[in-house]
């Protein structure tokens, strides 16, 4: 154990855990800064699971005031206890304690000038700042505010960046909107979001724990809010100062149009009082929709109860007595509108079939609730946190395949029909999902839900089984991470995946679709696909010349070595062995690529392999004829030697009459 | 047609007349001729290829044991009584008889020497082929040779991996 250095700038002292600035998914640890020995910082080390709201750090530069624990840096270290790298968030530290040490913990109640002055008019001060920037902070509950200096006299908000938006709060500290929503899919929400957490918060602070303790059912719970309203289900029977309530009940309210704005909260606090207004109830349907048993009075109401009972809900929508409890007892016309533009008529809801109830009970919930979340299937996310609930549920089948299908059933074009303005951070992610709906069917690397993974989660880091204890979110990180990998001793079966082709794809604008499309038509050959890959890699290494990977060109080498060997002309065969052997020593996987992704050679073997071959095969023929003739040569011979005969006594006697002649003549 | 084998019959006539005609005016010729040209006359009845390669050998050389008489006969006197002298003269028969048996000697060797050097000439063609083929292995592999198990290394790159995975799932 000791320290590491984060960034050359942060030194974490990875031996002092400091318990008290801990939070749900992040351990704290003593850090100071290297250039300036400043110690007045807090090392959150952060669980690798759950995503950080790292685009959060840029909008956070430079936040004035005292109202926040405010984040300074993050990275990735190599953390010795959990012997992997993990995320590191760099924070201001709180001078002063936890108000709550937990969310359990009970507190001597704050005054009322104590919560105003010392809570009140900082937090307001901060959350004006984040609204200003176009922030949210979706983290304030009892258990993240610190007292910002030993007197205890002004309370700061603690930092929101190391979980996903409301992924930390308990269900009482989210409005009705997010709270229906599975945690990891609360979204960014909006400043209203924060004030009604910052409501429940202080009426902690005022009764010196949390309103609500324990929540046993937590569908029940929600229901009870929604039939009488979040704040008589909050504050229930706790005992409030008269001038409490008024602020309560703004900030409590369930109606967006009812609940407090920043200003509002502003004036309040300066002094100016107002008569408390009643919080204001959904309208009851002339008569309930009963649903499993529980009468539901209103329009979110039954959208809940139909979300939270999904077996009989596709029974119920399809019955005459929703028809006509929508139609006679809601009396609501914009209900109406909604649900005939969500799905049509009632008879197109009777006439679809019953493998469409999913969608159909998704479609009739976002139109009876259109500013809920979406619900599907049994799971419930908002639009903008459909990538977190993603990265958090990826090992859990059941998610990936509810994301998918949320992603391909249509259920988005309806929920964008529904809504009235969007934020343009919104349509922004809607445009994302709109894009890798394409995606996901895909089969080939590259694609399918990894795709939608990356594509959601710009910060996502790869969480690939082979580099995943890495951490990298960088795809210019990613060859020092196979590099890594390679000087291991167990090496997987290929340096890439359908997670590093994914995230590859989706965060690297120098790695387009004509390069990973290859991967996609599976080679039953290892050395092809092992050359597609290098391929891929060579690329990368180039584009971002983050130096030498001599182990990761060694097993690309080894993975290769079928290709050196399908060379067939020896003496090439040896040559290649050669240059491959010293390309891999230099670390560099397009040179190992340039040598062997050399179609010409390739082929130019192959055809001269083939000339070998005949030209073996016509010798043989030869050599056969030859052996053939070598056991006829008697009768070759005999016929051949005749001849010869004939020719030599043909000319010995021409010669013998021509000397007996000139003999006889002379 | 039929003009042009009529005109051969009759060229054919007009020799076979002449040379009877020429045989009646040299009777004794035709007779040392005759009996000399027997051991000619007994390879062309012994020689079964149509060529009669035999027949040429024998009788070319047996032609030059008998000219000597034939000469003899035309210079000194060419009459039956000369015809009968010169064939009585047992020195002409051993000319005559050797010259022929030269000529069988010719045929009956030559082929066992022919035979000799057409097997020397296709055993260094075979030898030169064969070291042709080991340069071809030595450059290409034993996959060059139509080896069917070492060829599937050459006929596409991966092939041999596949068989290794065969392999594995066998051994299995």
């Amino acid at each position: 154990m000791g320290t590491v250095v984060l960034k050359d700038q942060f030194e974490i002292d990875d031996s002092l855990h400091l318990p008290g600035y801990d939070s749900p998914t992040a351990k704290a640890y003593a850090c100071k800064s290297v250039t300036d020995g400043q110690s007045s910082l807090v090392a959150l080390i952060c669980d690798a699971d759950v995503p950080m709201r790292t685009e959060l750090l840029e909008g956070l530069k430079n936040f004035p005031g005292p109202g926040l624990v405010k984040p300074v840096d993050s990275g990735v270290v190599n953390w010795l206890p959990t012997g992997r790298r993990q995320p590191v968030l760099i924070c201001e530290k709180p001078l002063g304690s936890r108000v709550f040490e937990t969310l359990d913990t009970v507190i001597q109640p704050l005054s009322d000038n104590q919560i105003i002055g010392g809570f009140l008019t900082p937090a307001i001060a901060t959350l004006r700042e984040l609204a200003s920037r176009g922030l949210t902070h979706r983290n304030i509950r009892p258990s993240n505010i610190f007292y910002a200096d030993d007197s205890a006299r002004l309370i700061m908000l603690g930092e929101c960046i190391s979980a996903p938006p409301g992924y930390n709060q308990p269900l009482s500290f989210e409005t009705l909107e997010t709270g229906m929503a599975n945690d990891a899919g609360r979204g960014m929400g909006t400043p209203s979001d924060d004030l009604f957490s910052l409501g429940v918060t202080l009426l902690s602070l005022l009764i010196g724990r949390l309103p609500v303790s324990k929540i046993e059912n937590p569908y029940q719970f929600m229901l009870d809010r929604i039939n009488t309203g979040s704040y008589a289900s909050i504050v229930g029977g706790h005992r409030i100062q008269q001038n409490m309530i008024e602020i309560l009940r703004g900030l409590l309210a369930d109606d967006l149009a009812e609940r407090w704005p920043l200003s509002d909260v502003e004036l309040w606090a300066s002094g100016r009082r107002m008569t408390p207004k009643q919080a204001k109830l959904p309208p009851k349907a002339a008569r309930p929709l009963p649903i499993a048993g529980f009468e539901h009075e209103n329009i979110r109401s039954a959208a809940h109860g139909l979300s939270q009972n999904w077996h009989l809900s596709g029974d119920i929508i399809r019955g005459q007595d929703f028809d006509t409890w929508i139609q006679r007892s809601l009396n609501d016309e914009q209900v109406v509108n909604n649900l005939n533009k969500a799905i049509g008529s009632t008879q197109a809801i009777q006439s679809a079939p019953r493998a469409e109830d999913p969608r159909l009970i998704a479609k009739v919930i976002l139109a009876l609730d259109p500013s809920g979340p979406i619900r599907l299937g049994g799971f419930a996310t908002h639009v903008d946190g459909i990538g977190t609930t993603l990265s958090v549920g990826f090992e859990n089948e059941v998610t990936r395949n509810q994301i998918t299908e949320l992603l391909v059933s249509g259920v988005l074009k309806t929920w964008l029909g529904l809504q009235g303005r969007v934020k343009s951070e919104i349509m922004n992610f809607y445009g994302i999902l709109e894009k890798v709906e394409g995606f996901i069917n895909l089969p080939g690397a590259g694609f399918g839900i990894e795709r939608v993974l990356y594509e959601l989660n710009p910060y996502q880091h790869c969480v690939s089984p082979m580099i995943e204890h890495l951490y990298i979110t960088k795809t210019s990180e990613l060859i020092p991470a196979l590099e890594a990998v390679a000087q291991g001793d167990n090496l997987p079966p290929m340096p890439m995946d359908r997670h590093i082709a994914a995230f590859l794809s989706a965060h690297s604008e120098h790695i387009d679709e004509r390069i990973m499309r290859p991967l996609t038509h599976k080679d039953n050959r290892p050395a092809d696909e092992a050359l597609k890959v290098m391929r891929i890699l060579a690329r990368v290494q180039s584009v971002y010349s983050n130096g030498a990977a001599p182990a990761l060109c060694t097993w690309l080498k080894d993975l290769t070595n079928p290709a050196v060997q399908s060379f067939n002309n020896n003496k090439l065969r040896t040559q290649v062995e050669r240059q491959v052997v010293q390309a891999a020593e230099t670390g560099f996987v397009v040179a190992l690529m340039r040598i062997l992704d050399d179609a010409k050679v390739m082929e130019l073997d192959k055809e001269n392999y083939r000339k070998a071959q005949k030209e073996y095969e016509e010798c043989s023929a030869q050599i056969h004829r030859m052996d053939a003739g070598l056991e006829q040569k008697e009768n070759l011979a005999g016929e051949l030697g005749e001849q010869v005969a004939a020719v030599i006594a043909g000319v010995i006697a021409s010669i013998g009459t021509t000397a007996i002649v000139m003999i006889y003549l002379t | 047609m039929a003009n042009r084998s009529a005109s051969a019959s009759a060229t054919k006539a007009v020799l076979v007349m002449a040379v009877a005609g020429t045989m009646i005016f040299t009777l004794p010729t035709v007779m040392v001729l005759t009996v000399g040209m027997i051991p000619t006359f007994i390879a062309y009845a012994t020689d079964r290829r149509k060529e009669k390669y035999k027949t040429v050998s024998v009788g070319s050389l047996n032609f030059v044991g008998v000219l000597p008489l034939l000469v003899t006969l035309w210079t000194k006197d060419h009459s039956f009584d000369m015809g009968f002298s010169v064939l009585s003269d047992p020195f002409n028969w051993l000319m005559v008889l050797g010259s022929s048996s030269a000529g069988w000697t010719i045929y009956l060797v030559a082929p066992s020497i022919v035979s000799i050097f057409l097997q020397a000439r296709i055993e260094l063609s075979v030898e030169r082929l064969k070291k042709r083929q080991a340069r071809l292995i030595e450059e290409w592999g034993e996959g060059v040779s139509g080896d069917r198990k070492s060829n599937q290394r050459g006929s596409s790159p991966g092939d041999k991996e596949q068989e290794d995975v065969r392999d594995a799932g066998s051994a299995q």
